[in-house]
């Protein structure tokens, strides 16, 4: 009688795991390499902005609530796609129409304005999807409450 | 530690910026092994120092700018113009120097209004060791030491608990009696040191500090028979009716000057060092004996020379130095053992 099962079982469980074990690593380069182009192009479009990734060190927000804030403001600026509009075509925050928009002062607006951008621009531009993908922006913005 | 995972923005040998799943732009130092641009890693972000901790590293810096301040405030406000001590010197006038941290006259004060005023000495600035030796020139020059058996009396009164070493009383002693040797003046001299609680109890009397001591050891010593003994104003009269000498009432801060002959005036035994007090009577009491048959030695000036201070106090025979009546005949108190006024 011939059994069906693999004459070798422990060879095949081996390859299994190679296969695995190269497909991970297959992945991870592409998302290397993904996130790669995606910080070269976010570091250029930021230098469009005259920001820096290290005035981004500078500037994130130390606290939650400071960072929630933000985020939110970031989230309401992206869905008007008028103010996106301003923003890319000055390079300049429409702080008036955010501070209208939110209810956040403006004084918070202008401290977290490199901050805001470089949010702003994660959450609106498809070409920085992977970073926006990245970012758990659900517990980030769940910190205020 | 708190884990979190980031993209690497951007690496340098030092440093390297991640993005993290936070929200987060960190900068952490750069793993040995480079990471690439766009890598993934994960790493554990620093706790937050306590409160406490941040709290102590400021009190820190606060407490020592508030040191460094407070001693600003204090070297500004206890600054070298600060009186420290007072010099009274009692000669044909008394008056007062008051001193500062470095030993410079700060202000000369009259003691005796309506005399001569010695004051008008420019001695500000001047270190008290030559502001003395001035005052002393111009006594002289006034012929103050001309008659005989004349007194230069000094007292130094450290102020308001200020340290009483700004004023060395050796040195000044030293400085006078080398200055009198220089110029030839003849006088006994004392130098002594007080405090403020001697100056007060003197100015409540109407006597100068140096002749309230020499009036408190009079009546300590019992030689005082004029209960009036403080109206006296005159020190050499004071002594004279006490029957006593300033030598044998100071023995350690006193000593006599002539310096004529140039010579100690001091006894010696035949080893050839001073004798003390107590001795001098038991094993040489023809010598003794002898000054003390000579009241007036000094003022003859037959063997005069001055006397060390250090061995003064001990061959303490009252007429041996200064030609005031000697004490009464017996008093053991005459022998120089006796309490010092400090």
């Amino acid at each position: 009688m011939l059994s069906l099962t693999p004459l070798e079982p422990d060879k095949d469980d081996l390859y299994d795991y190679e296969s695995a074990s190269s497909f991970k690593q297959y992945k991870e380069e592409e998302q290397q390499s993904d996130f790669a182009e995606t910080v070269k192009n976010y570091t250029t479009v930021l230098a469009e902005y005259g920001i820096l990734l290290e005035d981004l060190v500078e500037v994130s927000p130390k606290h939650r609530d400071s960072k929630a804030t933000l985020w939110r403001v970031a989230q309401e600026f992206c869905e008007h796609s008028n103010l996106l509009k301003y923003l890319t075509k000055t390079k300049l925050l429409p702080l008036k129409e955010l501070e209208l928009l939110t209810g956040v002062k403006r004084k918070v607006l202008e401290r977290g304005r490199k901050y805001l951008i470089a949010t702003a621009l994660i959450l609106s531009d498809p070409e920085f999807e992977s970073l926006k993908s990245f970012t758990q922006i659900d517990s980030i913005v769940k910190e205020r409450g | 530690m708190k884990k979190t995972t980031g993209i690497v923005m951007k690496t340098s040998k030092k440093a390297t910026i991640l993005y993290t799943e936070s929200g987060d732009y960190i900068e952490i130092k750069t793993p040995k092994a480079t990471p690439a641009l766009g890598q993934v890693l994960e790493i554990e972000l620093p706790t937050p120092k306590p409160l406490r901790h941040r709290f102590i590293k400021f009190a820190s810096v606060a407490a020592i700018l508030l040191l460094a301040l407070s001693l600003s405030v204090f070297n500004l406000v206890s600054g070298p113009t600060t009186a420290v001590a007072a010099v009274v010197m009692d000669m044909d006038t008394s008056m007062e120097l008051v001193i500062d941290r470095d030993a410079k006259v700060l202000k000369v004060i009259d003691l005796t209004q309506g005399s001569g005023n010695p004051s008008n000495l420019q001695l500000q600035g001047v270190d008290i060791y030559t502001a003395v030796d001035l005052i002393i020139d111009k006594a002289n020059r006034q012929g103050v030491f001309n008659q005989a058996n004349r007194l230069i009396l000094t007292s130094i009164i450290p102020m308001d608990n200020q340290p009483v070493d700004v004023i060395d009383q050796t040195k000044l002693r030293k400085s006078i009696e080398r200055h009198m040797l220089e110029e030839n003046i003849s006088a006994n001299m004392m130098v002594s040191q007080t405090d403020e609680n001697t100056r007060k109890a003197a100015q409540s009397l109407g006597m100068s500090v140096n002749h309230y001591q020499i009036y408190k050891r009079i009546q300590e010593k019992g030689l005082i028979i004029n209960a009036d003994g403080s109206n006296s104003k005159d020190t050499l009269h004071m002594l004279a009716e006490a029957n006593t000498t300033l030598i044998s009432l100071f023995p350690k801060e006193s000593m006599a000057i002539s310096p004529q002959n140039g010579m100690h005036e001091e006894k010696s035994n035949s080893m050839g060092n001073s004798m003390t007090g107590e001795s001098t009577h038991s094993t040489d009491s023809t010598e003794s004996g002898s000054n003390q048959n000579l009241p007036n030695k000094a003022a003859e000036s037959t063997s005069s020379g001055y006397t060390m201070p250090g061995s003064q106090h001990e061959s303490s025979e009252p007429s041996e130095s200064i030609p005031i009546p000697i004490p009464m005949q017996g008093n053991p108190d005459s022998s120089g053992e006796h309490q010092m006024m400090r």
